[in-house]
Parts: C-alpha cells; sequence; structure tokens
C-alpha cells in the first residue's frame, strides 16, 4: 500500500517536473528581452534540427560516436582528471546498472536473463559491485570536495543533500540485504512458501545449516548443530533452497554488515526491522525520483543531451532558434561539477571581491534560478553584474566543462541583458557617475577651498608607490601636449580635460575635483605622459588609482 | 630553449588564431612552448583595483617559477601587465606580502624575478637571427607594413622594456625586415588602437582606430602588423566600421606578427588578405 502510493505519487511529480522543464526549455529566454522567437518557432527549430541528423549518415555516424567515447565512456573527463573520471564512472556505471537491473529486474533482468533471480549469482555479487562502485563514488565525492580548494568555496548544501540522499538509497539496500540474510521471519517466510519438506525432521537441520553457514538469527532458539545434522541440512538444502539461493557470502558487502549485525540481530528479527529498511530502501528511492526534475541529479537525463549536442554541433548551432534553446537546456544540463570554476582566469579574484558570482559555476546556477522565476533583489543584482563584467570571456570554460555546455553565448547574452537594464560593467557605470558629476559642478563657479587636515585620500594616494610621486609636478604641460586624447578634443576649455589639471589638482589636494575630472575616464592608459614627464610623475598610474578609489566608493571594494 | 606559452585570455574565443599561428611559427624556431595553467594577466581589472589586477598578474608569474619556465605572452597588454606587477612586486614590499599571503590559499608562491617576454622581444634578444632568416622560405618582398606598437608593451619604458628607444623605438620593423617585408616609417605606428575606451567612450574609441587605418594607407602600407590580442581586435572593430560606413572600400588588412612570420615561412597558405595585399 505504501509502496504503490508512494511509487504513484513520486511518479507524478517527477512526470509533472520533467513536461514543466521541457516546456520551459521552448519557452524561456536567456538574454536581452526581445521575444524574437516564439515557443513554436523554437519547437519547429528543434524537430527540423533533429530531423537533419537523423537524415544524414555522416551525423548518424559522429552521433553514436559521441554516445559511446563522451556518454558512455566519458573519455573527456579521463583526460582533464584521471580520479573524477573514476569518481563519475563509479557513480555512473553503478547507479545504471542497479537502476535497470536492480530497480527495474522485473522489466529488465528477467526478459533478458532467463534463469534470473536477485539472490542467485552472478547477480547477487554484481548488485554488491554496483552498489561499491557507487559507494566508492560517493566518497570520492565528498572527498574532493571538502580537500578542493575551489570546490570547498562553491559547494552548497543541495551539493551534499544529492550525495547524502544517493549514499542514503545505497546503505539502506545494503543493510536490507543483510537485514534479510540474518532474518529468522524472511526464512520462515521463505519456508512456507516454496519449501516442500517435512516440518519435524527436516526443518531444524535446514534451519542449523542457515544458522551456522548463511547468518541467519533465530532468536529464542537454541539448534542443535553436529556434523551429521549439517550434513543432513545441506542435502535439505539442496533439495529446496539452492535452486534459488547462492551461499549469501557472494554478496560480499551485505554479508560483512549481516556479520556486524549479530549482537542486535535478535532485536532486529523479534520487531521485523529488515520491512523498517525496506520501506526506508524504496522511499529514499522515490524520494530521489521525485526530486530529480528540480535538483543536480536532473543531469541523468539532460547532460548526456547537452553531450551529443557538443559532440555534434561543437560550440556553433546553426539556427539562432536552437542557440536560444540550447542556451535554457545547457543551464539545466549543469552538475555544479566546479570544473569551470576551478580553470576560471579570473576565478582567483574571489579573494579580493568576495563575491561568488566571480565564479562561473555559481553564476549559471542564479541565471537558471532567475530564468524559472526566481528573480534577483538589487543588491544581489548589483554584485550579480559586477561578477559578470569580471570575467574575460575567455571560453576556458566552456571548453572544460564536463557537460558540454556552451558558456560563453550564455555570458554573452546576460551581459546583453545586463547592460540593457542598466546594469552594464561596473566600470562603465562609475564613468559615467563621474562625467556626470562633473557636469553638475561646472555651472558652480565656486572658488578652490582648501580643506584644513588631513584628508585621507590624499594622503594614501601620498603613500602609495604608483601615485606618490605627484608633488614633484612644475605643470610644464608636457603630459598634456603628449596626450592622444587632448589631441582628438581639441582645444581645453573646461577643467579637468587635460592630464596637468589633474595632477595640479592633487597637489592642491583637491582630490574630487581629480576624481570627476574627464580626462581620467577618457584615458587610453596609453601611458605617453607617464613616459615623457620629466620629473618621473607617474600619471598613468595615477589615473588608474583615482579610477580604483571611486570603483572602492562606489562598490565598496 | 622553452617556454610557457602565456596567449591571453581573447585568444580562447576570439582570436584562437594566434596562439595556434605562435606555436607554429615557434616550432619552426626551435623554440619549446609548453601551455601551463594560467589565468587572466589582470590588466581587464586594473581600473577596478589594484590588489585584484596584482594577485591575477603575479599568480601567473608564480605558476611559471614553479615550473622553472620563463614566460613569453603573445599580448602586449598581457606583457605589460605582467612587466608591471613584477615592478610592484619588486619594489612595494607591502603588496609583495598580500599577494604572497593570498596565493598561499592554492598553495602558490612568489619569489619575483621570472623572466617574462614578448613575442617581440624573444625574436630580437633570444632566437638567432640566421635561425629566423634560414626559415623565411617564401619572403615577403614587396609587401609594406606598418607596425603598430601597442603601448602598454611600450611604456612605461622603464618597467617594461621592450625597446631601448621608446619614442623611436625598432624592435617592430626588426623583425618585419627579416621576412623580407618593408617595414613603413608610420606616423601613428606608437599611437594606441582606442581599444581601452571600447563600450566606454565608443566614438573616440573609434576614431583612433579608423586613424590608424587612413594614415597607414596614406603612408604607403599595404598591411598593418599587430602584435596584441586587444589591439587585434580593435582593428577587427575598425575594419567592421569601414565597412558599414563605406561598403564598398575595403581597409587594408590587419594581421598578426605570428601570421605574417608564418606566411613567410610557408606554414600559412591561405592567410587572408596577404594575398590581395602583395
Amino acid at each position: 500500500m505504501l509502496y504503490t502510493w508512494s511509487l504513484f505519487i513520486a511518479s507524478a511529480v517527477f512526470l509533472i517536473g520533467i513536461i514543466y522543464r521541457i516546456i520551459g526549455f521552448f519557452r524561456l529566454n536567456i538574454g536581452p528581452d526581445r521575444a524574437e522567437f516564439t515557443t513554436a518557432d523554437r519547437i519547429k527549430a528543434f524537430l527540423s534540427g533533429l530531423l537533419d541528423i537523423l537524415v544524414s549518415p555522416v551525423r548518424m555516424f559522429h552521433f553514436f560516436k559521441t554516445v559511446i567515447l563522451n556518454v558512455v565512456l566519458q573519455l573527456p573527463l579521463m583526460r582533464q582528471d584521471p580520479l573524477k573520471w573514476f569518481m563519475h564512472i563509479g557513480l555512473y556505471w553503478g547507479f545504471f546498472g542497479l537502476f535497470f537491473f536492480h530497480a527495474l529486474e522485473g522489466y529488465v533482468s528477467e526478459v533478458v536473463f532467463s534463469d534470473y533471480q536477485s539472490t542467485l549469482n552472478p547477480f547477487m555479487a554484481l548488485r554488491n559491485i554496483a552498489g561499491v562502485m557507487v559507494m566508492t563514488g560517493v566518497g570520492i565525492a565528498v572527498y574532493r570536495r571538502k580537500t578542493n580548494f575551489r570546490l570547498k568555496q562553491i559547494s552548497k548544501h543541495h551539493d551534499y543533500l544529492a550525495i547524502v540522499l544517493l549514499a542514503l538509497i545505497m546503505m539502506s539496500g545494503f543493510g536490507l540485504e543483510a537485514a534479510k540474510i540474518i532474518s529468522s521471519g524472511v526464512f520462515y517466510d521463505m519456508v512456507d512458501e516454496y519449501g516442500a519438506m517435512d516440518y519435524d525432521e527436516e526443518l531444524p537441520v535446514l534451519k542449523a545449516v542457515w544458522q551456522e553457514e548463511f547468518n541467519v538469527h533465530f532468536p529464542g532458539e537454541t539448534i542443535p548443530v553436529t556434523p551429521e545434522i549439517m550434513e543432513e541440512g545441506w542435502l535439505v538444502n539442496e533439495d529446496n533452497c539452492a535452486a534459488c539461493h547462492a551461499n549469501p557470502r557472494w554478496a560480499f558487502v551485505s554479508y560483512p554488515v549481516s556479520i556486524a549485525l549479530k549482537p542486535v540481530a535478535g532485536f532486529f528479527n523479534r520487531n521485523r526491522l529488515d520491512l523498517l529498511l525496506l520501506n526506508i530502501h524504496f522511499l529514499s528511492c522515490f524520494l530521489g525520483l521525485a526530486y530529480l526534475p528540480f535538483s543536480k541529479f536532473r543531469h541523468i537525463l539532460t547532460t548526456p543531451i547537452s553531450l551529443i549536442i557538443s559532440g555534434l554541433a561543437g560550440q556553433e548551432i546553426k539556427r539562432d532558434e536552437n542557440r536560444a534553446t540550447r542556451r535554457v537546456f545547457d543551464l539545466s544540463a549543469c552538475i555544479q561539477c566546479g570544473t569551470c570554476t576551478s580553470h576560471c582566469a579570473v576565478g582567483p579574484l574571489f579573494e579580493i571581491f568576495n563575491n561568488q558570482w566571480v565564479f562561473p559555476s555559481e553564476r549559471v546556477t542564479r541565471i537558471r534560478e532567475s530564468a524559472w522565476g526566481r528573480p534577483m533583489d538589487k543588491e544581489s543584482r548589483d554584485a550579480f553584474s559586477q561578477g559578470s563584467f569580471l570575467c574575460t570571456m575567455c571560453n576556458k570554460c566552456s571548453q572544460v566543462c564536463t557537460a558540454g555546455m556552451n558558456l560563453q553565448d550564455i555570458w554573452k547574452e546576460t551581459r546583453e541583458q545586463l547592460a540593457e537594464e542598466f546594469l552594464p560593467d561596473p566600470a562603465i557605470r562609475i564613468r559615467e557617475l563621474c562625467k556626470k558629476q562633473q557636469s553638475e559642478k561646472a555651472g558652480q563657479k565656486a572658488p578652490v577651498v582648501f580643506k584644513p587636515g588631513k584628508n585621507p585620500v590624499f594622503e594614501s594616494l601620498k603613500k602609495s608607490l604608483q601615485a606618490g610621486a605627484f608633488s614633484q609636478c612644475y605643470t610644464c604641460l608636457t603630459c598634456t601636449n603628449s596626450c592622444p586624447v587632448v589631441d582628438v578634443t581639441g582645444e581645453i576649455t573646461e577643467l579637468g580635460s587635460a592630464p596637468h589639471q589633474v595632477i595640479h589638482a592633487l597637489v592642491l589636494g583637491q582630490t574630487d575635483l581629480a576624481k570627476d575630472a574627464s580626462i581620467v575616464w577618457d584615458c587610453l592608459t596609453c601611458y605617453k605622459c607617464q613616459e615623457n614627464c620629466p620629473q618621473g610623475v607617474r600619471i598613468t598610474d595615477i589615473f588608474y588609482q583615482l579610477k580604483n578609489m571611486v570603483y572602492h566608493q562606489e562598490f565598496g571594494i | 630553449m622553452k617556454c610557457a606559452l602565456f596567449s591571453g585570455c581573447r585568444t580562447g574565443f576570439d582570436i584562437p588564431q594566434h596562439p595556434t599561428s605562435a606555436k607554429a611559427v615557434l616550432s619552426r624556431l626551435n623554440v619549446k612552448v609548453e601551455e601551463l595553467e594560467f589565468g587572466c594577466c589582470g590588466y581587464p581589472v586594473k581600473e577596478k583595483n589594484l590588489d585584484a589586477f596584482l594577485l591575477l598578474s603575479i599568480r601567473n608569474l608564480a605558476i611559471a617559477q614553479a615550473h622553472r619556465l620563463p614566460v613569453l605572452t603573445l599580448c602586449k597588454c598581457c606583457f605589460g601587465a605582467l612587466k608591471q606587477a613584477e615592478h610592484y612586486f619588486q619594489n612595494d614590499w607591502e603588496k609583495r606580502a598580500l599577494i604572497n599571503s593570498m596565493l598561499q590559499k592554492e598553495g602558490l608562491s612568489y619569489k619575483g624575478g621570472v623572466k617574462i617576454h614578448h613575442m617581440l622581444t624573444l625574436l630580437d634578444r633570444e632566437v638567432d637571427k640566421g635561425v629566423i632568416q634560414r626559415s623565411i622560405i617564401h619572403p615577403l618582398d614587396g609587401i609594406k607594413v606598418a607596425a603598430s606598437y601597442g603601448c602598454h608593451a611600450l611604456r612605461p619604458s622603464t618597467i617594461t622594456g621592450l625597446d631601448d628607444r621608446p619614442n623611436a623605438p625598432t624592435i617592430f620593423e626588426r623583425i618585419i625586415a627579416l621576412t623580407g617585408a618593408e617595414p613603413v616609417n608610420w606616423s601613428k605606428g606608437l599611437e594606441c588602437c582606442g581599444n581601452p575606451l571600447l563600450d566606454k567612450n565608443n566614438a573616440m574609441a573609434g576614431d583612433f582606430v579608423l586613424k590608424k587605418y587612413e594614415t597607414a594607407k596614406l603612408e604607403g602600407a599595404d598591411i598593418i602588423c599587430t602584435a596584441c590580442n586587444y589591439c587585434h581586435m580593435q582593428f577587427e572593430h575598425g575594419r567592421e566600421l569601414i565597412l558599414k560606413s563605406s561598403g564598398s572600400t575595403k581597409p587594408i588588412p590587419a594581421i598578426l606578427l605570428t601570421q605574417l612570420l608564418g606566411r613567410a615561412m610557408g606554414l600559412e597558405n591561405n592567410l587572408p588578405g596577404v594575398e590581395t595585399a602583395a
């Protein structure tokens, strides 16, 4: 009853989740809100793209090649990191082995193998092998997330939740098998159902064998054991049980567990705790099933497809409609494995900016969450924009992505969207801010006021290696005369449009004047002024420093 | 000799031909290259935060030091950034301690002193002229080349040390001359390409690159040669601007130094632009 209902509910949640996702893949849009393509357009483009593959023998060849090399054997992962490959192969093959041949045994194993019995070899041993593979994978996954410097920074609760759920399924499975080995209840049930023996004479000797050799525990019973009894017992076992039961020692994990359970076996068997473990086992499996469309487990279904897409099309997809669909789809193929983040060219900046959205894997997560209806608050959007524009678009993340995502395209579109939503690169924002302030102040002809006391900005400038030399300036105008920007703008009409004015403002302690100067924000950083300054004033570096200061003022970093 | 090739972020997507051509050329010159797990050179964040710039930059130098290799950059901005970072590292002890404390978290440390080359300085100072000349099998006779120097490698000269005479450098021309091509005297060769202002002041950024195209052609160049990722992207951007505004008159091609060398060495036969220029 519990089994049927929980399976029904889990399957329903799973199906609804999957349908919801599939509709979203063709409906949602990543990037500027242009509504270029309708959902129907995108489905049409997808189907015609699919047809292109199906009708072309060359593409079909590449399709199968990708499936075998990249999806089944995961060779790209092997080339990247053998430990990671070993971990994932353990999880992947172990899980699929258990899923098809154990969870779906009625539909797969029994159909494929005419003599299938879950308690016969090789099936019993194979089941343990698969379980060990998954547990090894889980162990390596935890180890990597706990020891890798970068992975530790990005691992979240849901990453560990997925690992815990998987471990729960496996451990309850091993526990269940062990509990069944020691269970007298299961033994009697089986005898009732399949045994054809004399209960007074044959059953005690069979019990002796199963107790001594197969580790069944009969609480409150003392079973006489002698070599003769055992000999007889083996014969009864041969007649009644052996056709379906291999020696449980072949369950090389569960059997030692059953030995460990021996001290509490009486309690276990009196309370039929094997049934409790059975419930935990299938409920945790169904929980995983229901959770799949809404968690990183969905990659079981999505990542093979994204790997095939990248194997067939590479980074560039022909049709724009399919590019739009791929962006949304790729976000769901991400596993948060952190490979992109470990290889990110600007990832180390997390140390400075303390902004998780420096990391590509974290941006992917946020973009996906936003796309599926969880908008960001203002502060997060600011930080997200900062992280997005620290990216140098080096394409490394797409090249190393174990799921074959085209991240470059996602970054490009997201940045365009941010720019349209008035959240362009912070460097551009502060530039506009300073230019605005300057034009506002230009109207007021206030006399320059010498501020008494210490100006902290001024002091820090004076102390720094790069900016400390400004007081050497004697206003010879060499900087201004060599400046290509001044050359283009022509006559110097307003205050702050020539480099020497900025340096002079600093000499006078007018840091605000210097920061808002238009030449600071139109500086090409060509270093001509600095190169030619006879006094060794590091003008370009000072301009950099002023920009740094405004950035710090506006973004706190 | 052996170098750690520092291709620069922009070669990952925008100009992948830069490292591929560089590797082909270097293999002809018996220079071995190793591609390490380098990150960003720091130049793009310099305007945002100096510490961020230094962290990224020094991190690369620390990686190179761990492998005991000199760094070879293809991009002038990467070259300038690494040189500047080394300068800060040698002269600002506070920054030195700060950066090393951050690097320590990922098990790195830097002691200073890693040799930093740009493709130009490597070819000029480390590779035997005779080796280069012998590898030129298709001399580019008659092609007039305008060398776009790239600001961040050239200046501040006391830090970057690209050429002894920063106001009249000849290093780029010397290398071009080895290919048989004729370097032209270009009035805007030392000027900025305008890329740093792209997306900030597009009008001005476009102005600079258009002027470079215009003057190069006027002063007799058949092609413009770049040795910097950002300059090259800016010339590609300028090319688009010209094609968009005029439509018919194509600008003279802008190609990478490594492509020019590759062409002269017979490595790249279908190099776009060179045939039409010649």
